[in-house]
């Protein structure tokens, strides 16, 4: 009887492990929530917070964008520390590979926006401790390369303003797949959502 | 906008030259000038219901066509359309086309809308309807996909209608452009094989084959495969009944690796009531067949779209079209987006009396 | 990898409809009439016909693909022009491929370019009178004697692509002349007989009977449309119905495919019967003989004009 127990119970708990190791990508419990938008981590040391994901590494957003031949709207708000940086990736593959990068870096009390690893503007001087808050249109729908706009503020804003830059990505390149997230580097983001695209061209 | 200016004003000045030539629709040279005006008004039934709430002149299109030696034709269209807070004028086709060279065979090259699917191959002012099916808007633009290049039509030596054609064009750009593009890793190209059929009662049935691909300037290839079938029953004056449709399958694919499969439709019945007047709903479907959530579960979703349109014609060259656009957008079983509108249209030609396609 | 034999076959096949050796000429027309008349020309030297059937509006077709098929194995097309066909068969010409048969090659046979031509405008016209035909009203195939120029006309198109068989086309000229001149004097001594105490004039509906009433020297005081090609309003119907008892029209004359509703109401204000008839040859339905047509038309409007009342 005693062994029959013991026998039942090595069962349950072996089978309650494999349960929690869950499927090939993350399980539900490594989710990342964050205002609305649930987020996988990929890679790295991200941890959530009140409502605020910080550390380094990669997360995908679990739903994706409409397609890949789309174009939305990200609006998100984050701080980065000197040295440190936030890259949103757009219309790229489930492991966000292939897709649109536009890096925001800061040095010291500047924010510099990069494409394609090259500086394409700026916000205005900020500190290490501001939470900056930005909307990046990208249209991964154009002969000319993916088409990226970046606003300050927020997307009830954003439109009304001249955006701080408006590059195409360079030789027409585009995002290969439908799928966005974000890769920090010492950051922390606390909003990041996507929708309709504000500029309408 | 200055340059646009100029471009208008140098337009019209050119169509004024035109008009007030003696040989405008002369036989002396066999210049041929039509123009086509398209105005719209939309008003949603809904808040944000996706109506453009006004009337605006959508379009207006120059066509000139004559021949210029016993052996080329000429073509060109230009049209004026507002992008943004403008109106905008450029160039539609200009084009080179010949049937002279070889027998069976039609060669055009230049500027032109692509020789593929059903709509593509009309200009917008021609369609039955009023605006673009969601197939036709994402997978060719929202009038037609077109591009420079060359295209061959060759019928085929059969007892029955069969023609065969191939397109290679540029593929510079392809949808949304600003400018003229980028240079793709393989230009755009397509095929396509028309098959014709009589049926009962003085109707004719014309099913097209279509395959179109091209691979960006990243690496991705795009490929599209669609059937399109019109069927029409006319007695004197009146098109009795109409049936056009087509079913489009779009495939991109990254690396060997297919990233997004999407399929789209649309249904399009007609009645005619009188020689003046038809009745039709349009039917459309769209579905991103692949969708999947980071997780690997797929994400059902599904856009559809009902249009009721009652279209009457005063004469050949004018007519006024009412219709009701009524479209769900649905993810995972939840509407994400709906429209609502009602729309008004009138299309006018002047000047050469255009011949009517099949 | 393609076989050599299949290479060979696939040149074959693209060949096939690339040579133009016939024994025969291969004749397309617009209307089964021109096919009567380019039938009885070139005889047994011709494989002739007709893209209409008889049975449609000529202005109004479609360019459809079997016409497309059907012109692109053509020697000659034979139209009626004067913009009849302008609609579609510029459509159908050009997606044919066939060089031979474009405007301005010796396959294009544009007969009204041959005929005397009734109403052709002398002023400048535009759309807002209606669908006025520049070059003159096209209607002419039901005129015998219009037909006599067409077939001289033909026969020089025939004998261009084929002059092995001049002598053929001439001698079938001859006689096609000869039954289209008896024809006429057949039917204009119908007519009067039937109208030499009764010299009312007629109607039309549309302005297809202008050329039928010119050789017949049947006096017409005009259509009941408003403009051409333009159906006629309750008030125009009114009016033209009073201006129909003034003039004591004693028959409107209509195509088959005339609205019915409109010839009734017509009838039913002015009195005047109706009289709808073919105005092409329709062979599908074994009516191929172009004097069988005109004996039809004349027999039809007799026996009104005897009957004396509104149908």
């Amino acid at each position: 009887m005693i062994r029959t127990i013991l026998k039942l119970s090595v069962c349950v708990i072996i089978t309650s492990i494999l349960a929690s190791c869950g499927s090939d990508r993350s399980s539900e419990s490594n989710v990342l929530p964050l205002q609305g938008t649930q987020f996988n981590p990929l890679s790295g040391n991200l941890s959530i917070t009140d409502g605020i994901i910080s550390g380094t590494g990669k997360m995908v957003a679990n739903l994706p964008l409409d397609s890949v031949q789309s174009a939305h709207h990200f609006e998100i708000a984050f701080r980065i520390p000197n040295g440190g940086a936030l890259k949103l990736l757009t219309h790229a593959t489930d492991t966000l590979e292939s897709g649109n990068a536009i890096r925001f870096v800061r040095q010291r009390n500047i924010v510099i926006i990069e494409v394609d690893s090259l500086p394409v503007g700026q916000f205005e001087t900020s500190a290490e401790t501001d939470t900056l808050r930005a909307t990046i249109d990208v249209h991964n729908d154009e002969s000319e390369g993916a088409h990226i706009l970046v606003w300050a503020g927020g997307a009830s804003t954003a439109g009304t303003e001249n955006p701080l830059c408006e590059p195409h990505r360079q030789n027409g390149l585009l995002g290969a797949g439908s799928y966005w997230g974000l890769e920090l580097d010492q950051a922390t983001v606390s909003l990041a959502k996507f929708g309709d695209a504000i500029d309408q061209d | 906008m200055i340059r646009t200016n100029a471009a208008i004003l140098l337009g019209s000045l050119a169509l004024s030259g035109l008009l007030f030539a003696e040989n405008v629709n002369s036989n002396d040279t066999g210049l041929q000038l039509s123009i086509a005006a398209d105005l719209l008004g939309e008003v949603s039934t809904i808040e944000n219901g996706g109506g453009i709430n006004r009337l605006d002149a959508r379009e207006a299109e120059i066509g000139v066509m004559a021949p210029i030696d016993p052996y080329l034709d000429g073509y060109l269209s230009m049209a004026a359309h507002r992008e943004d807070d403008e109106y905008v004028f450029e160039p539609h086709e200009i084009y080179l086309s010949s049937s002279k060279f070889i027998p069976r065979s039609r060669i055009r090259a230049g500027l032109f809308f692509l020789g593929i699917g059903r709509l593509n191959q009309f200009h917008r002012h021609d369609w039955a309807f009023t605006s673009a099916p969601k197939v036709q808007r994402e997978f060719f633009g929202v009038e037609a996909a077109s591009d420079a290049g060359i295209e061959y039509s060759w019928l085929t030596p059969l007892p029955f209608y069969l023609e065969l054609r191939l397109g290679v064009t540029s593929g510079w750009a392809y949808g949304h452009a600003h400018g003229i593009g980028t240079q793709p890793n393989f230009p755009t190209h397509y095929l396509r094989a028309t098959y014709y059929n009589d049926l009962f009662s003085n109707g004719g049935i014309q099913t097209g084959l279509n395959y179109l691909g091209r691979r960006n300037s990243s690496g991705q290839w795009m490929t599209l495969l669609g059937i399109d079938l019109t069927a029409k029953w006319r007695q004197d004056r009146v098109l009795t009944f109409l049936l056009q449709s087509e079913f489009w399958r779009r495939q991109l694919i990254q690396d060997g690796t297919p990233t997004e499969t999407t399929i789209g439709y649309y249904l399009f019945p007609q009645y005619g009531i009188n020689p003046s007047m038809e009745f039709g709903i349009r039917f459309d479907g769209y579905a991103i067949t692949s969708q999947q959530d980071a997780l690997g579960n797929a994400i059902a979703n599904f856009d559809y779209a009902i249009v009721p349109t009652l279209s009457y014609h005063t004469s050949e060259f004018a007519t006024l079209r009412l219709s009701y656009h009524h479209s769900s957008d649905t993810t995972s079983s939840i509407e994400i987006g709906r429209q609502r509108f009602i729309q008004l249209q009138a299309v006018f030609i002047l000047g050469a009396h255009p011949a009517h396609d099949f | 990898m393609i076989s050599r034999f299949s290479r060979l076959a696939l040149i074959g096949f693209f060949l096939i409809g690339t040579v133009t050796a016939h024994a025969k000429l291969n004749v397309v027309t617009t209307l089964p009439d021109l096919q009567w008349l380019v039938g009885s020309i070139a005889g047994p030297h011709a494989d002739v016909e007709s893209l209409l059937s008889g049975t449609e509006n000529p202005h109004y077709a479609d360019a459809v693909p079997r016409y497309i098929q059907k012109v692109a194995n053509a020697d000659i097309v034979c139209l009626v022009g004067l913009d009849l066909e302008l609609g579609w068969l510029p459509k159908v010409l050009t997606r044919s491929g066939n060089a031979k048969v474009q405007p301005g090659s010796k396959g294009y046979c544009n007969t009204g370019s041959a005929i005397s031509v009734l109403q052709k405008p002398t002023s400048r016209i535009d759309r807002s009178m209606g669908d006025v035909h520049p070059f003159g009203n096209p209607h002419y195939t039901l005129s015998p004697t219009r037909m006599i120029e067409a077939a001289k006309f033909i026969t020089q198109i025939l004998i261009t692509n084929d002059s092995a068989h001049q002598k053929d086309f001439e001698g079938n000229l001859l006689t096609v002349t000869k039954t289209l001149r008896s024809l006429h004097e057949t039917i204009r001594s119908k007519f009067d007989l039937a109208l030499k105490n009764n010299p009312r004039p007629f109607m039309e509906y549309h302005q297809d009977f202008v050329y039928y009433f010119d050789d017949f020297k049947i006096y017409s005081i005009g259509s009941l449309e408003e403009k051409p090609g333009i159906p006629p309003s309750a008030g125009t119907i009114a009016q033209k119905s009073q201006l129909a008892k003034s003039e004591k029209v004693q028959l409107l004359l209509a195509p088959e495919g005339a609205p019915h509703r409109t010839l009734e109401k017509f009838s039913e204000i002015s009195g005047v019967p109706i009289v709808t008839v073919n105005t092409f040859l329709r062979p599908s339905w074994g009516k191929n003989d172009y004097r069988e047509l005109h004996h039809d038309i004349a027999n039809a409007i007799i026996a009104r004009l005897q009957t004396g009342t509104p149908r």
